[in-house]
């Protein structure tokens, strides 16, 4: 399984900074767990770092290099016990099916998860939030259509399980799709099975139509 | 959530001169074209010369623990470290503690480097990163913790910080300068004002999608000039 669609540049730049919160976090760490491209990516945007630092202007020091060797002496005993992580390209874990990636990436099963229907042959399944940012799942019945919604700022979705149209792309496990308040767009779930997908949103979802609309309050999406 | 772990300072990048090298290439003549492109192969082997001595020096400490070869690096890096927490908005002091540890993890952790993988700088840059982010989680988790410390804790600025602080912002990495000015304002306000792509088209008053097709065009561009030293 070798992604196709992938987060945009920003998306791995701001993880390889660590500038996304806990939400955005998971996502992003979930596809690159799976991608070797956006790994190779996340390892570039690390070596530009390492050329930036290296074309400042230095700012004066009082340390001197004696004192990180002085300190080695009394550090050297645990540091044979834990191991530095360093690129952020390489600490990830690929999740090999849906149920791995619940365990791996929401410290959860699937029998703990809880499913709320909501009509129209869809079951969310809210994870959790971050000031207005909504980490959730969505469940859908093969051949489903979604309400056609752009956002309020940014949505990744990723395809944990089956797989939906949009436009002409087709995104499959692995897969995610990055969208914002630029793009209103109408997921169709393929023919062949019931397609699960990890979302993170911020602010609420703007439908297209007035029945999901009128439903909003009551899904909290 | 900044308090003062994390003092950012605003502007100070992005104010170049119309008439840096990206202009020049835009309306360039074939001639001028082919100078342009051939200083960039000059300066993309002296950064592969540097690239190359300092790895040599951290397999020397990975390999040998030469005390020499760890001065080597804290000469050529800490005071960069320093400048480059400060930009982030850290204080001097803050700045001088994260550079110490993450000397001491050089020096410590010099045996899980692995040349295959990255450069030394490049190596050096993600142990400063990470430890950025533990303390802007710890920070996030914290702060109100934090404030307390803080407020008794006297800040004492090394001799040199502050004459340092005003002329920060006037540093152009060399490499972002061959980039066109608006993708390499982006490159500065992320990697070195520590801010996201979300942030960044607030601050610019851009559209999303319009910092999202920069920062592509941006890291188009630098693999290219980056695969002229390989």
């Amino acid at each position: 399984m070798i992604p196709t669609h992938h987060p945009s540049q920003a998306w791995l730049l701001d993880y390889t900074l660590g500038h996304l919160n806990q939400a955005f976090e998971t996502i992003v760490g979930a596809h690159i767990g799976a991608c070797q491209q956006c790994r190779e990516d996340v390892a570039f945007a690390e070596s530009i770092g390492g050329e930036i630092i290296s074309d400042l202007n230095e700012a004066p020091l009082n340390v001197k290099a004696d004192y990180a060797k002085q300190r080695f002496d009394v550090e050297e005993s645990h540091s044979s016990t834990c191991t530095e992580k360093t690129s952020r390209a390489i600490e990830t874990v690929a999740a090999e099916s849906f149920e791995h990636f619940v365990e791996t990436y929401l410290n959860s099963s699937i029998n703990a998860l809880r499913w709320r229907s909501i009509g129209n042959g869809l079951k969310i399944c809210r994870l959790s939030n971050y000031d207005d940012t909504r980490l959730w799942m969505l469940k859908a019945k093969p051949a489903t259509v979604l309400p056609a919604h752009t956002h309020l700022g940014s949505e990744l979705t990723m395809v944990l399980k089956g797989a939906y149209f949009c436009g002409s792309e087709i995104y499959k496990a692995g897969d995610i799709e990055d969208a914002d308040e630029e793009i209103t767009h109408q997921p169709v779930v393929t023919s062949e099975g019931e397609c699960i997908c990890l979302a993170v949103t911020e602010g609420n979802l703007q439908f297209e139509s007035w029945l999901p609309r009128l439903l909003q309050p009551l899904i909290g999406i | 959530m900044t308090a003062k772990l994390l003092r950012f300072r605003r502007g100070g990048y992005g104010h170049r001169s119309a008439n840096g090298p990206s202009s020049k290439l835009a309306t360039a003549s074939p001639s001028s074209m082919e100078k342009f492109l051939s200083s960039d192969i000059i300066d993309a082997e002296r950064a592969a010369g540097q690239r190359a001595e300092e790895t040599a020096l951290l397999l020397r400490l990975k390999s040998a623990q030469d005390p020499a070869a760890f001065d080597a690096l804290f000469q050529r890096f800490a005071g960069k470290l320093k400048a480059y927490l400060m930009k982030l908005g850290s204080s001097a002091d803050l700045a001088e503690n994260v550079v110490q540890e993450v000397m001491v993890t050089v020096w410590t952790k010099a045996r899980l480097f692995d040349e295959s993988k990255a450069s030394a700088r490049t190596w050096i840059f993600t142990l400063v990163r990470n430890r950025y982010i533990d303390l802007k989680r710890a920070e996030g988790r914290q702060a109100d913790a934090y404030e307390r410390y803080a407020s008794a804790d006297s800040e004492t600025e090394t001799p040199g910080d502050e004459q340092f602080n005003h002329t920060a912002g006037q540093q152009i990495s060399a490499l972002l300068e061959k980039l066109p000015q608006e993708q390499a304002e982006i490159l500065l306000m992320a990697y070195v004002e520590g801010k996201s792509h979300r942030e960044i088209s607030a601050q610019l008053n851009v559209p999303i999608g319009t910092t999202k097709s920069r920062l592509r065009l941006a890291f188009q561009r630098l693999r290219k000039l980056m695969d002229v030293s390989e």
